[in-house]
């Protein structure tokens, strides 16, 4: 008996020393900084504070507040933290886990640092990129989407199980059954005209976005070749899509053509947020020393586009990544994971309850158990919020008149008329929800045009 | 009552034996791919030996190559054009540049301007802002550089550092790095010179390389 008093002393000191987060969880300091986002608060106190007790969660939320505050340099320094700390666990991760798992089966996940995700890291460091591209330090850009490209080879790596067994259910679909018979009548057939890899399969297990705006990069820096072979790959990946086949062509031409382009990225709405999901268990049915047991589970919600999309002059936006599908794959790999976690922090504290009813029936004992069971119930909802529904992208041709973007009801959103005529540029527009939007305008400068 | 004292004590000795046996699986095992696999300690990022070599190697290749012997004797003016870092790893290009010049100049070949450059971070400001106190009483004139003094370079040093990552095996990365530089004569744009050194190195597939 000494032994659960033991136990549960440790609890309460543990309790103690990771504040109030295991009780509450994270969710309202997340919708509280999802608030700060589209008040454009650029006061980095809170951020800075929370800091100190989930540093990754907190690095990656500042370095996205920042770059929407164009504090481009606060956000890589933000960002660079964020970086540090995935190798610090990426190096520690097989020692941690242990006691990590007891954290998280005793109390919860939330008294253990944040862990983050692979489609995180790959957006860590696209940000990163595209906050040196607007400080005109291609040097340091050149080298985050270096990154990103090895974060997406490490994607394909993580994902290998899942990728092997679509591309096999897609080799014995009845569409390539068709596409093997020499004989097929099949008009889809006829309309077909990229070529089906496995590489096709690949959307929703990477971030397209990621090569496309890494190619796009690498098309600015003048690496027509290297840009040539992102583009073609975001190509292959999404054989439709019309944008990403026109960019392909035009690096093929690019040496050669005179013409500069306006390139419209959009990051439309929020994504998928993880909400907690609790359950009743009637255990009371089977024994009256448990008071009932409750399981907390993490479970994830779609949130609505801002504009469904926008118009560049003429050209309307069109998809290139859907962010959500990207959440959804990588929350449903883990989702056995959490399971298993959750259901033995269940039986361990329905055990605690059992026993204490066992042994200080006399003090309300299983009570005292749900208390703790109650209090500690709390499913882990952490991510980084900043991140977008889906990425559109739409091209024209910068010849001395404005531009103008235009939300779908045919209003302008804004009018551009800044750009040099000599060189390419990037309009970045982030619109979490309607009527709010930031923008982005990255034109290599005079300096750096050599 | 239940005894709790044994099962506990199990549970701690199946932890630490976990523990230990994780710790004994963690060395991270980083070695160069050569054949006597002597160097140890050492990162899968290129560091100041990798330079060292990539330099030496290099400086090797260009005055075997006798590009730099001037007909007639006396020594070539060479420019430091830019050396493009396209890796994924932040590193100071100049570090490998800097070997290369000490090695030209030390060889009694060429001189390098630092008039002008690829990067401005090679270029001496002094030699402009020496230049812009032309009209300054308080500098005796005759002892300004005049107009027409500098040496336009016979050749432009450029080269660029590429990086290929990928999975060997199960758990380890293969991370290689290639330093190409090209020695390409200014009034007639032909490479007169290129070479092209190789750093191999497996670690664990645990991180990033970075």
């Amino acid at each position: 008996m000494i032994q659960l008093v033991r136990i549960l002393l440790i609890n309460v000191g543990l309790l103690g020393l990771s504040g109030c987060s295991v009780f509450l969880g994270y969710s309202t300091d997340l919708d509280q900084y999802e608030q700060q986002l589209i008040n454009n608060n650029c006061d980095y106190t809170e951020i800075d504070k929370q800091l100190d007790s989930d540093p990754l969660l907190w690095a990656l939320n500042g370095g996205a507040l920042a770059r929407q505050c164009h504090d481009y340099k606060k956000s890589i320094e933000y960002l660079d933290q964020a970086e540090a700390l995935f190798k610090e666990q990426e190096l520690a991760l097989t020692i941690k886990s242990v006691g990590q798992s007891i954290g998280s089966v005793v109390i919860n996940n939330n008294i253990n640092d944040y862990q983050g995700e692979n489609y995180e890291k790959i957006m860590m460091n696209v940000y990163k990129g595209l906050n040196f591209m607007s400080l005109h330090d291609l040097d340091n850009a050149r080298v985050e989407f270096n990154r990103v490209l090895d974060r997406q080879r490490r994607a394909v790596e993580f994902f290998e199980k899942e990728i092997n067994n679509a591309n096999t259910k897609h080799q014995q679909s009845q569409y390539m059954k068709k596409i093997r018979d020499p004989v097929s009548p099949d008009k889809k057939i006829k309309a077909y005209q990229g070529d089906i890899t496995a590489k096709s399969l690949y959307p929703n297990f990477v971030n397209p976005f990621a090569t496309y705006i890494s190619g796009l990069f690498f098309y600015f820096d003048g690496n027509y070749s290297k840009a040539h072979d992102l583009f073609k790959q975001t190509a292959r990946m999404l054989p439709n899509q019309q944008q990403v086949k026109a960019d392909l062509l035009l690096s093929e031409q690019s040496s050669l053509r005179k013409q500069h382009y306006a390139w419209l990225i959009y990051e439309n709405g929020q994504s998928m947020i993880k909400r907690s999901f609790s359950y009743q268990f009637p255990s009371y049915l089977f024994t009256n020393k448990i008071v009932t047991t409750d399981i907390s589970l993490p479970t994830i919600y779609k949130r609505s586009p801002s504009y469904p999309y926008l118009r560049l002059n003429k050209q309307k936006t069109t998809e290139i990544a859907n962010m959500d599908n990207i959440i959804q794959i990588e929350f449903n790999k883990k989702l056995p994971a959490i399971l298993t976690e959750g259901m033995l922090n269940m039986l361990f504290k329905s055990a605690i309850q059992f026993l204490l009813e066992q042994n200080f029936e006399q003090y309300g004992g299983r009570w005292l158990g749900y208390v703790y069971q109650l209090s500690t119930n709390t499913a882990d909802v952490r991510q980084w919020r900043a991140m977008p529904k889906n990425f559109q992208i739409a091209r024209t041709l910068i010849n001395g008149n404005k531009l103008t973007i235009y939300k779908p009801d045919g209003s302008v959103l804004t009018e551009i008329d800044s750009l040099l005529t000599d060189r390419d540029a990037i309009i970045y527009i982030k619109s979490d929800i309607v009527d709010h939007y930031i923008i982005d305008i990255i034109q290599k400068s005079a300096i750096h045009n050599s | 009552m239940i005894n709790l004292r044994k099962p506990f004590n199990k549970y701690i000795s199946v932890i630490m034996l976990a523990v230990t046996l994780i710790l004994a699986g963690c060395s991270s095992n980083v070695e160069y791919v050569t054949a006597d696999n002597s160097d140890d300690a050492i990162s899968l990022g290129l560091d100041s030996q990798d330079f060292e070599h990539a330099a030496q190697e290099a400086l090797n290749s260009l005055l075997a190559s006798n590009t730099l012997n001037k007909p007639g004797g006396g020594r070539y003016i060479v420019a430091i054009g830019k050396v493009v870092n396209d890796t994924t790893l932040r590193i100071d290009t100049d570090m490998l540049v800097k070997k290369i010049r000490i090695g030209m100049l030390q060889s009694g070949k060429a001189v390098i301007t630092t008039a002008i450059a690829g990067n401005s971070k090679n270029v001496d400001d002094l030699i402009y802002d020496v230049r812009e106190l032309r009209d300054n009483d308080e500098f005796k004139q005759d002892t300004i550089a005049g107009k027409g003094t500098l040496y336009a370079p016979d050749f432009s040093l450029t080269g660029k550092i590429l990086q290929r990552i990928s999975r060997t095996g199960k758990n380890k990365q293969l991370v290689e790095y290639y330093v190409q530089l090209t020695l390409t004569e200014i009034k007639s744009g032909l490479a007169y010179w290129e070479n092209e050194s190789t750093v191999r190195k497996l670690g664990s597939n645990k991180s990033t390389a970075w």
